[in-house]
């Protein structure tokens, strides 16, 4: 029985893009323009293009920066509104995903799973 | 930008996928229908978003050397469970296509061939189509020269 969920992982991966363009902060648009998510063996990869300063702004700077440890940095919800820094720019954390996102996706994986395993049944009984 | 006359069918949707694809924000452009976007099986080329489509409407050839040709423009982007997403989503591909028809727009008769003919009708979308993508249509109608010409006519007598 072969299952493929690479069109789900597709899909997945455009609706992260549009998540986190719209959570990118907005000055001139550039940022948004650049933000990529896209699929591979390895793995869904967040892109920015040629808008590498988008880390700053999600990680902070300076005396303001956030720790360096990946998973602390992950636990943290988007602050779309961290106000003004005195020793740098504030976290933002705009390129971490909401609980409600992992559901979203955890859902979208189960039911295609689901629809791949039932079609498979359904050919392999055809067979008979 | 599209150089020379515009008048062939052809040579407008080179104008509009040019145009779009110089858009910074826009990811991809497709000519053709509805029914050609798929997210769901085709995992070589899959879609990128925001996405400009141009779907062929019309054609209504004139006396006076002219041709107008009439499409849907539509710019979409592929929608989520999120209403604060679908609102920013909307705004966006709004914004996006009100560029584009700008540019049509204001482009000087000498720079390209071609005239949008206004009012322009947008339409929203949301959640539509098997990709759940939501967006803006626009109804529109380019003129371009294109004269009844017997003598250019492929016709051996």
């Amino acid at each position: 029985m072969k299952i493929d969920l690479s069109s789900v992982y597709i899909k997945l991966s455009r609706k992260l893009e549009s998540i986190l363009r719209y959570q990118a902060p907005f000055d001139t648009g550039f940022l948004r323009s650049q933000v990529e998510v896209t699929y591979t063996k390895d793995g869904i990869e967040i892109g920015l293009g040629q808008a590498g300063y988008g880390t700053y702004l999600h990680t902070g700077t300076g005396q303001e920066r956030a720790g360096k440890d990946p998973q602390q940095l992950m636990d943290k919800a988007w602050n779309p509104k961290p106000g003004k820094g005195t020793e740098g720019i504030k976290p933002r954390y705009w390129m971490n995903f909401s609980e409600s996102v992992y559901e979203m996706m955890m859902d979208e994986i189960a039911t295609a799973y689901a629809i791949q395993i039932e079609d498979n049944i359904l050919n392999e009984l055809n067979k008979l | 930008m599209a150089s020379g006359p515009l008048s062939s069918f052809k040579s407008v949707v080179e104008y509009m996928r040019t145009l779009s694809l110089s858009h910074l924000n826009v990811k991809q452009f497709t000519f053709g229908q509805l029914s050609d976007l798929d997210i769901e099986t085709n995992t070589q080329n899959p879609t990128q978003y925001p996405l400009v489509m141009l779907i062929p409407r019309r054609a209504d050839l004139d006396a006076g050397g002219k041709a107008e040709f009439s499409f849907a423009l539509s710019v979409q982007d592929i929608t989520n469970y999120d209403l604060g997403v679908e609102e920013d989503q909307l705004n966006t591909t709004f914004m996006i296509l009100q560029d584009l028809l700008s540019r049509m727009r204001m482009t000087t008769w000498g720079e390209v061939e071609v005239f949008l003919e206004v009012p322009v009708t947008c339409r929203p979308f949301v959640e539509s189509f098997n990709n759940n993508l939501a967006g803006w249509s626009a109804e529109i109608v380019l003129e371009v020269k294109n004269p009844f010409n017997n003598c250019d006519a492929a016709f051996n007598d």
